[in-house]
């Protein structure tokens, strides 16, 4: 994996930082099967995530949970054209290089499948096809793009309906920033060691007052009214996992959300997509759960 | 060629239909289409006309933001001394705006939030009148007459790619596309393109220098009517081109520090 020389990874690096940024104002939904892929694609999603079994689903059959079958990537590759990601174990870099051979476009080393290694993520700055992960805070947000990721979403908790932890994720993550932002010069080399962070990122932030990559909110997103929510907290995007597929009506649900996204603070429009969308995914509290996802990879 | 690609024919140009939107369609009325039109420098009328317009001389430019890099568009304008306004939804159109820009995003989605949210049918007809407009990318492919193929397919079975979505957009550019014609993500690439120049494509202060390119899973235009000339081409082959007062390019000058396009583009407004 180290064919790439310095020039070669900088300019990936910037590429694929820039898809991120036009995913932004987006809905990206996790998808099992071609069928879903298409409902979603129809429904607006920017991006899909590929995967076996969504996390609501991970999380009711317990177990080790992995990368999916490469076949069954391709299957929704070949199904819809807008990009499509899948998510490959934290720190199992062997999963990355399978994904990135079959040219996904972006790969999330995530905290819903079952953790590789419990103390290294995967040296992101080695492969040629762009990461998102996962983030609570600025100091894992900032640890995951000096590695190499090129977007970040919310950890949020996966497969729960309950959009607690996104919330809390996403103002805690801003709050860091907007504190940051207003350090004095020289107060951040201080501020880096606390955060566990390197320097020259750390006074990015403080120089430009936000993430240097596109940020998503993730994790028990279930309504047009949550997507709102999510975006009027200052998330540039959403990630859909188990609130479409696991709810009764999903394509119309699917569009929902896409049309709450993009008008986050239209209220009378929100009214009216939220109007008769049957079902939603029944959803379990944080706190009546075993497994936390949230707490895999700091 | 189709008889509905009217935009870069000059001359009068019909009422837009739909109150709101209507000093739009005068504002636009005013700065002629044609390459051969010197560019009209704003006056006092134009503002007394579009009664939603600024009380300064600031263009007003409209920006499609359903989704996709919006946000970096409006920087640039607002950069080069535009008002920048959001169209989310078909209400925004009774804002008055000068031009429209179409973001780099996705197709699909773009294109179906624009007819679900009712924009797609009245932005058309402001193009068809003459309304400045400039394209990247998912831009491009929503103004392109005809767009071929669904996407890359390399490795994959074709057959299960029958069902992909199609883009339905505003289809007033009489180019063809190609959709992700390089490849996915890991076809993206950055390149140094060159302005054409005489034809009336380049600008008198356009210069020779390279222009930088930044292409995201790009589309490619693979064939354009007698009324489309190109404004910038790579290894020969046209990644922007004007037709009237539309301006299209298949990759995203909001990702670089290159005002050239931008200039083209407001040249056609003022």
């Amino acid at each position: 994996m180290s064919e790439l020389t310095p020039e070669a990874a900088a300019e990936r690096a910037a590429l694929n930082r820039q898809l991120a940024q036009m995913l932004k104002g987006g809905v990206i939904m996790d998808v099992t099967t071609p069928e879903q892929a298409r409902i979603a694609e129809a429904a607006g999603a920017c991006a899909v995530m590929a995967l076996e079994r969504i996390p609501a689903d991970i999380r009711a059959a317990g177990g080790v949970s992995r990368m999916s079958d490469p076949a069954m990537i391709k299957g929704i590759q070949a199904a819809v054209s807008i990009p499509v990601m899948a998510k490959c174990r934290i720190g199992h870099f062997a999963e990355a290089q399978v994904l990135q051979a079959i040219e996904i476009d972006y790969i999330d080393e995530s905290e819903v499948l079952s953790p590789a290694d419990d103390t290294f993520h995967i040296d992101k700055t080695r492969f040629a096809v762009p990461f998102v992960c996962g983030a609570r805070n600025l100091g894992e947000a900032l640890r995951r793009i000096e590695e190499g990721a090129s977007m970040i979403r919310t950890k949020g908790e996966p497969g729960t309906g309950d959009v607690v932890q996104a919330v809390r994720h996403m103002r805690a993550l801003n709050a860091e920033i907007r504190r940051v932002a207003s350090l004095r010069d020289d107060e951040l080399f201080e501020a880096a060691k606390q955060l566990g962070v390197p320097y020259a990122l750390l006074r990015q932030v403080h120089e430009t007052g936000a993430l240097p990559v596109v940020n998503f909110a993730a994790g028990g997103i279930a309504t047009p009214a949550d997507a709102a929510l999510m975006m009027q907290l200052g998330a540039e995007g959403v990630f859909v996992g188990s609130g479409i597929f696991k709810s009764g009506d999903p394509a119309r649900r699917a569009a929902a959300i896409v049309k709450a996204t993009a008008n986050y603070e239209d209220a009378e429009l929100l009214a009216a997509l939220s109007e008769d969308l049957g079902e939603a995914m029944v959803g379990i509290n944080a706190q009546e759960i075993a497994l936390i996802m949230e707490e895999r990879g700091q | 060629m189709s008889a509905r690609l009217g935009g870069g024919s000059g001359g009068p140009h019909p009422a837009s239909e739909g109150g709101g939107a209507q000093c739009d369609a005068e504002s636009a009325a005013l700065f002629p289409a044609g390459e051969g039109g010197a560019p009209t420098e704003p006056d006092a009328d134009a503002e007394a006309r579009c009664a939603a317009g600024p009380a300064s001389r600031r263009p007003v430019i409209a920006v499609l933001a359903v989704q996709g890099a919006f946000i970096e568009h409006e920087r640039r304008l607002r950069q080069l001394g535009c008002t920048t306004v959001e169209l989310r939804q078909a209400s925004d159109l009774r804002r008055g705006f000068d031009g429209l820009v179409l973001p780099g995003g996705e197709s699909t989605a773009q294109s179906k939030l624009l007819r679900d949210l009712g924009m797609l049918d009245p932005l058309r007809e402001l193009i068809t009148a003459g309304l400045p407009v400039l394209g990247t990318c998912a831009g491009l492919i929503l103004l392109a007459a005809r767009v071929e193929g669904t996407g890359d397919l390399r490795g994959l079975d074709e057959a299960r790619a029958a069902g992909r979505a199609r883009v339905d957009g505003l289809r007033t550019l009489d180019v063809t596309v190609e959709r992700n014609a390089y490849g996915r993500q890991l076809g993206s690439f950055h390149a140094q393109g060159a302005l054409v120049a005489g034809g009336g494509a380049g600008t008198p202060d356009a210069g020779t220098a390279p222009l930088p390119l930044t292409f995201i899973r790009a589309p490619r235009i693979t064939a354009m009517g007698p009324a489309v000339h190109p404004l910038v081409t790579l290894d020969g082959q046209p990644v922007a081109v004007q037709q009237g007062a539309q301006v299209a390019a298949a990759f995203h000058p909001e990702l670089d520090d290159d005002d050239r396009l931008y200039r083209r583009f407001l040249d056609l407004v003022r």
